[in-house]
């Protein structure tokens, strides 16, 4: 390995990516655009069309994968746990109901507004973030948390949460390899195997994430993760993001 | 008194891990200045351990001194900046979303400007001739391009102390070679804990064996070696 001379100091720095707009926008419009579908009123269709319109436009724009689609499961999943639970728990007399169309089964009205909103308001969300995913790196995330001026512990944790996930996923697939070389079998014995490794995971990760700490700690990490470049936010895009946000909560609250 | 002419000085070292594993035992350990210096042993023997020590990770019971500073929490900052600790699994080192901010991390904690932390990190990227993968993400890289990255990262901040904890560990032959042939271009003081013998052989004229947690043999490299009724009775 001979030291490389091909490469001027120039050369070797990553120039920051060629976009218009800086990470740290990205995630501020993400944050408003996330508030706005929290406090939405879901009896507000002109509101919701809006904040679809602009989910299906930032699908299209960062082009992101149908498959992507899968992160739905768990709140379609935990929708349709909450409407078998208004199926079973008893109507009295002064609970006001509603008919379901087809069915013509009776709900609890309060209950079904409230699953209902819950699943279009958590599937809005999980769709803009898995776009805004789809845009954003590692490193822009880092460097727009910290472009934003966020409690630097905070961003600390986030990002090594995120970064965590990998180490999660590489243990798991070396371990799902190993078991799959020693003929893994289906049935009752999966399930067990699939326990015996989750706990094993556990400890591995746990072991991991101690040397990580040290790693962390031998080159002076002290409560923040510091990048020795990024953009900060711009004039103009701080007027884009005040706009944004005066209109979504035109759109949501008025 | 302190000695001048020993980066490391380490004296009646012990430390029980909370299970109550007794891991060093008493340690007694001089490294001249620049001296090449490896760790054998067998597994358990408390190397890693040891190495811990150096940078401050572990506080065991004992005196711990690095270019003449004694190592307390008011000294740790400044000893971290000198002692650069390269872990066995890159992957447990490496965390930064870019190879570039990855090097530059340590920089930037030491509080250098943009302007030097850009200069460091290219000559650190230069020396281990990874300058090409600058914006990649580590994760992507060959265990031999992550060992590397790991060696440029503590590389950076100039340290004059490098500990590498089994550096040819998971290596190709020729990913071994280039990794010899670039400690051996370092003027650093080296103190190197590996199960690769011939490396040791190559790269440190003094090594000192560990058994138990305790000291056991400090000699010339090739002495050592060549005793192997003493290297079988040591677990090697």
């Amino acid at each position: 390995m001979s030291p490389d001379t091909t490469h001027s100091p120039a050369q070797v720095i990553p120039q920051l990516r060629d976009t218009i707009l800086s990470p740290a926008f990205w995630l501020a419009l993400l944050a408003v655009l996330i508030a706005a579908c929290a406090v939405v009123n879901v009896g507000r269709l002109l509101a919701l069309a809006a904040l679809a319109a602009i989910t299906l436009s930032a699908w299209l724009l960062t082009r992101t994968p149908l498959r992507r689609l899968n992160r739905l499961l768990p709140i379609i999943s935990f929708a349709l746990f909450c409407f078998l639970l208004l199926l079973i728990i008893p109507i009295d007399a002064e609970t006001e109901t509603i008919q379901l169309p087809l069915w013509g089964r009776e709900v609890p009205h309060h209950g079904t507004w409230f699953i209902l909103a819950l699943l279009i308001k958590s599937t809005l969300i999980v769709l803009l973030t898995t776009a805004f995913a789809e845009r954003l790196s590692q490193r822009d995330l880092l460097a727009g948390l910290t472009a934003l001026h966020l409690p630097a512990k905070l961003v600390s944790l986030c990002y090594l949460m995120l970064r965590g996930l990998d180490s999660i996923a590489a243990e798991l697939r070396r371990m799902m390899r190993a078991r799959d070389a020693r003929g893994a079998v289906g049935g009752m014995r999966a399930v067990k195997v699939a326990a015996a490794m989750a706990q094993v995971l556990i400890i591995r990760l746990a072991r991991r994430a101690e040397t990580q700490a040290f790693a962390l700690c031998a080159r002076g990490y002290a409560g923040r993760i510091p990048l020795s470049h990024y953009r900060s936010i711009t004039l103009f895009e701080g007027i884009a993001l005040i706009i944004s946000l005066v209109a979504l909560a035109w759109l949501t609250l008025l | 008194m302190v000695d001048s002419t020993l980066d490391i000085e380490v004296t009646g070292l012990s430390f029980r891990y909370p299970d109550g594993t007794l891991a060093l035992d008493g340690i007694d350990l001089a490294v001249p200045r620049t001296a090449r210096v490896a760790l054998i042993g067998p597994n358990g023997a408390g190397k890693s351990t040891l190495m811990l020590h150096l940078n401050g990770l572990l506080h065991g019971q004992g005196t711990v001194r690095i270019l003449g500073q004694e190592l307390t929490d008011a000294t740790l900052p400044a000893i971290r900046r000198q002692v650069g600790l390269v872990f066995q699994n890159p992957d447990d080192q490496l965390f930064m979303p870019t190879v570039f901010d990855e090097v530059a991390y340590a920089a930037v904690n030491a509080g250098y400007d943009e302007e030097t932390v850009r200069t460091r990190v290219a000559e650190a990227l230069a020396t281990v001739a990874m300058s090409q993968y600058a914006d990649k993400h580590p994760i992507n890289l060959s265990i031999g391009q992550k060992k590397r990255i790991a060696i440029a990262s503590v590389l950076v901040t100039e340290n004059r102390i490098l500990v590498l904890d089994e550096p040819s560990a998971g290596l190709d032959p020729a990913g071994r070679r280039a990794l010899i042939a670039l400690l051996d271009s370092l003027s650093a003081t080296l103190v190197v804990a590996s199960h690769d013998l011939d490396l040791v052989d190559r790269l440190c004229p003094d090594a000192v064996v560990l058994k138990a947690g305790s000291v056991i043999r400090t000699a010339d490299t090739p002495d050592i070696l060549a005793d192997t009724e003493f290297l079988s009775s040591a677990g090697l």
